[in-house]
């Protein structure tokens, strides 16, 4: 993804692995790309939702919820793989995302 | 089991329904990042601070949202949709914003919100005009 650099990745990376740990109280450790969020971790949209408050804040975005929303039932994200993509996506075209085929 | 009968004028255009359980709404300030002001008005977020059980309200209205989406089956502003929680009553009345009426083509609808074992269960009936 040319828009942003490999540390910033592997900040959001780390910063959305270890969301997931505090929520779902897991180790970090055992959360991968594969990992399922509802069958898994046991996850739902309002942790979601918390996620893209706290991607959007600290990374100055703003994005219409409704946005995510209707990019999210283009391509639903149910791994942390899919939230990944989601997030470097968001991150690099903030509102613009729903124009990205991911 | 309830039965719940309404009779409106127009075309249903959708119905949705969603389920959330209350305790996901009573640690304080949510989760670990509240989301609240992607999701609700202000005016809910004050309504339901004057109310016994804000937690009960926070998720009988996130309830309804979700319910109105999947009636409609396709993405909203959250906040276009409103719920001034009354408890004790199963119809409640909800505010759909001008905008989202007019995108939609809403010419009514009814909500019902039940509230039992730890969770609110909403249905959304929306209809379209005559």
């Amino acid at each position: 993804m040319p828009g942003i650099d490999e540390a910033t990745r592997t900040e959001i990376r780390d910063l959305v692995v270890q969301f997931f740990a505090d929520e779902c109280d897991v180790e970090p450790d055992s959360i991968t790309d594969e990992t399922h969020i509802i069958e898994e971790l046991e996850g739902d949209s309002l942790m979601l939702l918390s996620l893209l408050r706290k991607i959007c804040t600290d990374y100055s975005i703003t994005i219409e919820l409704k946005t995510l929303g209707k990019h999210l039932m283009k391509k639903p994200a149910n791994t942390i793989g899919d939230i990944l993509t989601l997030t470097f996506a968001l991150v690099e075209h903030g509102d613009g995302i729903v124009n990205v085929d991911l | 089991m309830s039965t719940w009968t309404c009779e409106r004028d127009g075309h249903l255009l959708g119905c949705g329904v969603d389920a959330e359980s209350i305790a996901r709404f009573e640690r304080p300030g949510g989760t670990a990042v509240e989301p609240w002001s992607l999701i609700f008005t202000e005016g809910e977020v004050a309504h339901t601070s004057t109310l016994d059980r804000p937690a009960v309200a926070l998720c009988a209205s996130f309830t309804v949202k979700e319910a109105v989406t999947k009636a409609l089956g396709t993405a909203i502003d959250f906040r276009d949709c409103e719920l001034l929680f009354s408890p004790g009553r199963d119809e409640q009345d909800v505010r759909l914003s001008t905008g989202l009426r007019d995108e939609h083509g809403i010419a009514g609808w009814t909500v019902r919100v039940t509230v039992d074992d730890g969770e609110c269960v909403a249905t959304a009936l929306l209809f379209g005009r005559s």
